[in-house]
């Protein structure tokens, strides 16, 4: 006889884990505090900048990193597992850890950072290490995904587009992309909310520099130190955004599915 | 149309070693499950690429590995219906059609109506392959193969799905298509009938050999093998 426990109850203890923090967080802020958090001179500047540095950072993993699944889905040497093993080494390590090893890579002092700075780059510090930092941990996000995007793809279709007379090139720019693109999607969305929460390797690669390198989980953290309801508003701010981007990219990819009468 | 089918190549735990010509138009694959009917039409359309082994069709060398060659499944001019016929879930029915449609989309529109409507499925012009019935989806796929244009036609089981009524339409489609475009034909089935309407070929294969070969008629006499016996036992009564 089928058991008529209801098993939902072995999965409250997580959801409340998860949901509690955001829920707290929603409680504890009002249409006042948010309004303050407005009007606040960290606000814009760190919302700007948060939004256009992780905006070109997922563009880089994107531009970066779908070569680099395309490749690794199809592949099964031991090369291309070692690969995938080292590209997730950035969700294991500490950010701090990033922040520093970036710094010892690009500081004018270091060997890549003595090399752009003698043609006048300088790195640490400024918004580009912002979004390096945002790319480095957040790469493995969409390169995960994008893999087993592609990897779902079915070896049958490109066999058949290519007996159809496709090039190898229209083959991924017509079939394989397309198939993959649910994966693509969520990876990106993913890999864009982790740049716009990113902190510690920022914080030590980039500094906190108000307008210049602070971006919103930055200025969170300044904030806290003089009014937490600033604070509260920031991340409110921050988490509606990271929820609104995860949301759209679950609501495009059914949408795409349902379209194809699924 | 004299054709040359030698390969010798491990998939799976099988080996497929056949070594077969002929000048036969349309040949006919069939065999027990697992006997290496498709993978050697896999060979024929470069989804696999054997060890060793000359495959030639209609005087075009698609493969000889004793000289070097290995023809692109793009140069190869194969119009492929795989099992299960792997129409692209994200394109429409006609979008599907006109992707290997190499002149306007005007024309290509024209054609690919004529097609569906030829085989009575121009309602599906818009449709999603997921919703699409697998008797469905193989008409399509059918029509998707020509509208490439072919110089030789594989398909793997090609009426698997079809219903009684639409098996000889369909049959007597390719058929018809085949002769119109003087191409040869490579199909793979479970059914005698098929075999026999075609007038085929024959290449019964069992464990990647071939068992049997010859014209229909002949093979149909004499059936050899226990399997042959089996397949063609309606067929004679």
């Amino acid at each position: 006889m089928k058991s008529r426990f209801p098993t939902v109850l072995f999965a409250v203890p997580m959801i409340l884990i998860l949901a509690l923090p955001l829920l707290a967080l929603l409680m504890s802020s009002s249409p006042a505090t948010l309004i303050e958090g407005v009007q606040h001179p960290l606000f814009w500047d760190a919302l700007l900048l948060s939004l256009w540095t992780a905006t070109v950072s997922m563009a880089l993993v994107v531009l970066l990193g779908t070569p680099l699944s395309l490749w690794m889905s199809r592949r099964t040497t031991r090369l291309s597992r070692a690969l995938q093993q080292l590209v997730l080494v950035p969700i294991v390590l500490p950010p701090a850890v990033v922040g520093i090893a970036l710094l010892q890579a690009f500081t004018p002092t270091g060997w890549l950072g003595g090399v752009l700075m003698s043609i006048g780059v300088q790195v640490p510090f400024t918004p580009l290490a912002v979004v390096l930092a945002q790319t480095v941990i957040s790469a493995p996000f969409y390169i995960q995904s994008a893999t087993v995007g592609f990897r779902r793809v079915d070896p049958q279709y490109i066999v058949v587009a290519e007996t159809l007379g496709l090039s190898k090139s229209e083959t991924l720019r017509r079939v394989v992309v397309p198939l993959a693109l649910p994966g693509l999607v969520s990876g990106a969305a993913l890999a864009w909310a982790r740049a716009m929460g990113e902190f510690g390797a920022t914080l030590l690669f980039a500094g906190n520099l108000p307008g210049t390198t602070q971006t919103m989980p930055l200025a969170i953290y300044m904030a806290l130190e003089n009014n937490i309801r600033v604070s509260i508003a920031l991340a409110v701010f921050l988490a509606a955004a990271c929820v609104l981007v995860l949301g759209l990219a679950q609501w495009l990819i059914p949408l795409s599915q349902r379209q194809r009468g699924a | 149309m004299r054709w040359q089918l030698t390969v010798r190549y491990n998939t799976s735990g099988l080996l497929l070693d056949v070594d077969e010509q002929g000048v036969a138009p349309i040949v006919a694959i069939v065999g027990p499950n697992g006997s290496g009917k498709t993978s050697l039409l896999q060979t024929i359309c470069g989804a696999v690429q054997p060890e060793s082994g000359v495959l030639s069709v209609d005087n075009r060398v698609f493969f000889d590995a004793s000289q070097g060659v290995t023809l692109t499944r793009q140069d190869r001019g194969v119009g492929y219906v795989p099992q299960g016929s792997a129409l692209f879930p994200h394109l429409t029915v006609i979008e599907n059609l006109l992707l290997p449609w190499r002149g306007t989309r005007e024309e290509g529109l024209v054609v690919a109506l004529d097609y569906l409507k030829e085989l009575g499925c121009a309602e599906l012009f818009h449709a999603y392959p997921m919703t699409l019935s697998g008797g469905e989806t193989q008409r399509v796929a059918m029509i998707r193969a020509l509208m490439r244009q072919p110089r030789v036609l594989v398909l793997d089981e090609p009426m698997a799905a079809q219903d009684v009524l639409a098996r000889k339409p369909l049959r007597d489609f390719f058929i018809h298509h085949r002769c119109r475009l003087d191409i040869p034909l490579f199909f793979v089935t479970h059914d005698a009938r098929d075999v026999v309407a075609s007038n085929a070929y024959v290449l019964v294969l069992n464990g990647g050999r071939v068992v049997e070969r010859g014209p229909v008629n002949e093979v149909l006499e004499r059936t050899i093998t226990e399997f042959s016996k089996q397949f063609f036992e309606r067929m004679k009564g």
